[in-house]
């Protein structure tokens, strides 16, 4: 079991432990080039359940999120529906309710919009369309992107460089997420506003029942055109129900060409001249209008988008960064520093296999201080301008009363990293020196970033912090100021997988 | 492309957190400039300059740090053989890459001819990256200094930057922004006119201006504290009291408004010097240890600070027997000095009797059962020396205190023991009687009198404070060498 673990090294500890517990035998572990969708999402569940009732997880607060859309979209859907119906079915005796205008409004619309949306989702989840194309989403985008550079213009630019770097890295996560799970998150938002459509229709179909059977209502069709006869209403409406007409037939599931007749309203006669039993003979073709143009297309929509959701999420792609990159902390030999009260005597046992280095004995008396140890062997990179000592053996016997196991020193320079970096095997170390006095600047972060990024799979970057060096030495401990400034820097802009420790505690 | 006969225009360079802003807050008494032990604070050039009404005299450039030496050296030697100045090749090369930002910011104003002012931390050793960095400003040609700035202190590493710094650069000085006194920068002022031959005269001027700027200071801050010495030798407070009132307890809250009211006189006077010293944005803190920290009532303030017994019965002595001689002479001396000796005697016996008073209250009674309860004026000579002292070591405070940095110093104020550490127990006798006589005639009902003796008690206090700067400075003048 590690020791308990030290700030951002935390999450890495935990994933290289539960690995080495739960899926490695502890030996020869083979470090597989793709990540297993069977281990991530034991690990994922192992997550889930270690965390259950601490701060939520991110998983979990999508999900309340997303919950809380569907209630809202749902309720919204509902009211607007039974709202925008019971308004257009207001009557007051005056004059009949205008079918055109119900069914143009309730049915019409709703359909040409299904169609749209059928055309439009159906070309993302085949991605015909660009997946963030069309208005709303370039909309969305503009406006995120015109707030972005206000805040960055006028508050973040404005702070101090600490706070500024914590901001600037948490953008930098924010866009590298979206850009590898934003599509995850379109899908489920797509769904939730198709079931607001369905509720919509429900709200309506609701509402044109109960005023059927609570309220006297009276349909009826008007027209100033001559060519527009009952004939032409009768053709019309027999083509609309054609989905339904083999179950209901003529004057019971759409209105007979008499009853299109009866209920038309010419205004001048009033609706006294109309006869009641033509007036009331549309709700049923309103009632199976709505279901079938809209309710039920929408609830197509909304199945189709619930199968696509979930194609999504199983077609996650384990090669994402982010799975990469727990993937290889589960293969990674995790750094542990501890810390551990210095031994006078091994320090001056040492002191006569490298008397020149060590003269001025760097470490405080025996007892006060604190040595860090290593537990894996690591490969020692000096950057120059320390008066580093070249001899291998004098860098092994100078470092090793502080536990770290040196493997081998290497004499690299920026063309030939990547060529030195070969002789490295899965699990070592590579210790990378730096003086923690020194401020990292953008020279040294850049080439500590590719060397990262040559290193071969399974070989883990540490950099080794050396404190001012007093006299000849140059193996002194490290200001906690500084170690945290490193950390920093190397964590917010590089990677948090590199450590950063001092190589003598403070 | 040197503009060096127009206003004379520095840039302040370096590898990040050198401590560049720190030098140009302490140069042109800045407070504003933000400052931080994170590197990197710097994204931009920003020009702070120092304007005598709304002609500008000089220009600091405080400018981002070095953020790639090496690529930057190596790109200039590449491009030597170009005609053009190598900074100005840099900035055209490079002002759209946001990678080498800071390195551009850093090299405008030495494209355009300013002067360099290089600050390196001669508290750490040398690196690859300084050497870098020399050069590239060597390769500039522009006229250049090395600052050395000790952050931390320690000196092991001096040695080698002065070697080295010499070799590149046209004059090399120590100075610490963080303690440097007003002599010392106008002593790096003085040198920076002999970085460019075209600036003599205009760096002269400034000089000029600015040592006419800090006298005036001194004038400021003397009036003040001669304002809040007369203040608070002339405050009383009243309280009207009803009938049948507890008079004990009347007169325990008198004397606490008064106290009050006098605290926040000296506090008033604090703020006031502040603003002489140009410390805006940032309230010093008192060290906890100070004695300026204590009330002004405490009883360790008035033992530490203000005369001793010994020297406030010998200077109501002197008053005393100088009232008296004036009678002698007036009887042509025929009472053979009799005024003189009475004189000095009823003083040095009223002082060594109600010397240890303070202010008196007295009751006045008015009609139908109420009265009229006053406290003030202090009578007790103690009382104007410990407040003097008070004001004297809060300005000698201010005038230490960097506007590079925003904390505590330790100077001036770790004072303890039993006996008097004020400033006024260490004047010499004749300034103690000088001063013991002006505040006696402030308290004169005469306004010509009073007005004669606050102008001297001003002149008094000028001259200690011009004193006191020259003190510090002289303190602190280990820190300011030119090699």
């Amino acid at each position: 079991m590690p020791p308990p673990s030290e700030n951002r090294g935390e999450s890495a500890q935990q994933a290289r432990h539960w690995f080495q517990q739960h899926v490695s035998d502890h030996s020869g572990e083979e470090h597989a080039e793709f990540p297993d969708p069977k281990v991530l999402k034991a690990w994922l569940k192992h997550q889930k359940k270690q965390h259950k009732g601490d701060t939520p997880l991110p998983g979990e607060s999508w999900q309340w999120l997303i919950g809380m859309l569907f209630w809202l979209l749902l309720f919204a859907g509902l009211l607007t529906g039974a709202g925008v119906t019971a308004s257009l079915l207001n009557y007051d005796g005056a004059q009949p309710v205008n079918v055109a205008i119900f069914l143009f409004l309730l049915v019409g619309i709703q359909f040409i919009w299904s169609f749209v949306s059928f055309i439009v989702i159906a070309g993302k989840g085949l991605q015909w369309i660009p997946l963030h194309a069309g208005f709303s989403l370039r909309l969305l985008q503009g406006l995120m992107h015109w707030a972005s550079t206000r805040l960055d213009r006028h508050l973040i630019s404005k702070l101090a460089t600490e706070k500024r770097m914590v901001w600037e890295s948490f953008w930098r996560h924010l866009r590298d997420d979206h850009a590898a799970s934003g599509k995850f998150l379109l899908w489920p938002i797509l769904t939730r506003i198709q079931m607001a459509g369905v509720m919509f229709n429900v709200g309506v179909i609701f509402t044109l029942m109960t005023s059927v059977v609570f309220r006297d209502l009276a349909f009826g069709w008007q027209t100033s055109m001559q060519q527009i006869n009952d004939g032409t209403v009768a053709t019309l409406v027999k083509a609309l129900s054609l989905p339904w007409n083999w179950i209901w037939g003529e004057g019971q599931g759409f209105p007979s060409r008499a009853q299109i007749e009866g209920s038309r309203i010419i205004l001048k006669d009033g609706i006294g001249a109309m006869q009641n039993p033509y007036l009331t003979s549309w709700w049923p073709f309103l009632m199976m209008a709505v279901t079938v143009y809209g309710f039920i297309p929408r609830v197509l929509l909304w199945l189709w988008l619930s199968v696509q959701e979930r194609r999504q999420v199983a077609l996650y792609p384990i090669q994402s960064p982010s799975c990469q990159k727990l993937w290889s902390r589960f293969h990674t030999r995790y750094l542990h520093v501890t810390t551990r009260p210095f031994d006078n005597h091994s320090q001056s046992k040492d002191n006569a296999s490298a008397p020149s280095l060590l003269a001025d004995n760097l470490a405080p008396t025996a007892g006060s201080a604190q040595s860090t140890v290593l537990d894996v062997p690591c490969w020692f990179y000096m950057d120059e301008g320390l008066g580093s000592p070249n001899e291998q053996s004098e860098i092994k016997s100078l470092l090793s009363p502080y536990g770290w196991q040196v493997k081998g020193v290497l004499d690299s320079s920026p063309s030939d990293d990547g060529s030195c970096f070969e002789r490295f095997c899965s699990g070592d170390c590579l210790l990378w020196v730096e003086e923690a006095w020194q401020p990292p600047i953008q020279e040294k972060m850049k080439r500590l970033k590719a060397s990262h990024g040559l290193l071969p799979p399974g070989v883990f970057l540490c950099v080794g912090l050396a404190g001012k060096p007093r006299g000849v030495s140059w193996l002194t401990p490290v200001r906690s100021r500084d170690l945290e400034i490193w950390q920093k820097f190397v964590h917010q802009n590089l990677s948090k997988e590199i450590q950063v420790r001092a190589l003598v505690a403070s | 492309m040197m503009n060096a006969s127009e206003i004379p225009t520095f840039a302040v360079v370096g590898h990040p957190n050198e401590g560049k802003s720190s030098v140009v807050a302490t140069l042109t008494e800045d407070d504003s400039l933000r400052i931080s032990d994170f590197p990197g604070e710097t994204t931009v050039c920003s020009d702070y300059s120092v304007r005598v009404d709304d002609e500008i005299l000089i220009r600091f450039l405080d400018t981002p740090g070095f953020q790639h030496p090496q690529k930057t050296l190596e790109w200039m030697q590449q491009h030597s053989a170009q005609k053009r100045h190598p900074a100005h090749a840099f900035v055209e090369a490079f002002r759209e890459d946001p990678e080498h930002h800071h390195d551009v910011e850093l090299l405008i104003p030495l494209a355009a001819g300013a002067g360099i002012i290089y600050v390196v931390d001669g508290s750490r050793p040398m690196r690859k990256n300084d050497v870098c960095e020399m050069e590239i400003l060597r390769m500039t040609g522009n006229p250049r200094m090395a600052l050395i700035n000790p952050k931390e202190g320690d000196d092991s590493f001096l040695q080698t930057w002065k070697e080295n710094c010499a070799k590149s650069f046209n004059l090399t000085r120590i100075f610490n922004a963080h303690h440097a006194s007003f002599v010392e920068r106008m002593a790096l002022l003085e040198s920076l006119k002999r970085m460019h031959q075209d600036w003599e005269p205009a760096m002269l001027r400034a000089v000029g201006i600015f040592e006419r700027d800090w006298k005036k200071r001194v004038s400021d801050t003397a009036q003040i504290i001669s304002d809040c010495l007369v203040e608070a030798l002339e405050f009383q407070v009243e309280m009207f009291t009803a009938k049948g009132e507890d008079e004990t307890v009347l007169r325990s809250k008198l004397i606490a408004q008064y106290q009050l009211e006098i605290q926040s006189l000296e506090k008033r006077a604090h703020s006031l010097i502040r603003g002489v010293y140009r410390h805006r944005k940032f309230r010093p803190t008192l060290p906890e240890q100070s004695i300026l920290a204590e009330d002004l009532w405490s009883e360790r303030s008035w033992k530490m600070l203000g005369l001793s017994r010994r020297q406030v019965l010998m200077a109501a002595a002197v008053l005393g027997g100088g009232a008296g001689l004036k009678l002698d002479i007036l009887f042509a001396n025929l009472s053979f000095g009799m005024f003189t000796l009475s004189g000095a005697a009823l003083a040095l016996a009223g002082t060594w009797v109600k010397g240890e008073n303070m202010a008196r209250v007295e009751v006045k009674k008015l009609r139908l059962g109420r009265a009229i309860l006053t406290l003030g004026p202090n009578r007790n000579p103690q009382f104007p020396f410990v407040l003097i002292d008070r004001l004297l070591l809060f300005y000698q405070w201010m005038i230490c205190w960097s506007h590079a940095r925003p904390d505590v110093q330790e100077q001036i104020q770790s004072i303890e023991g039993e006996n008097k550490a004020g400033l006024s127990s260490s004047w010499t006798k004749k300034r103690r009687e000088l001063i013991y006589k002006c505040l006696k005639q402030i308290k004169h009902k005469k306004v010509e009198a009073k007005a004669a003796a606050s102008e001297k008690l001003k002149a008094e206090i000028e001259s200690i404070l011009c004193e006191l700067s020259t003190d510090t400075t002289a303190a602190l003048s280990s820190l300011c060498k030119e090699m």
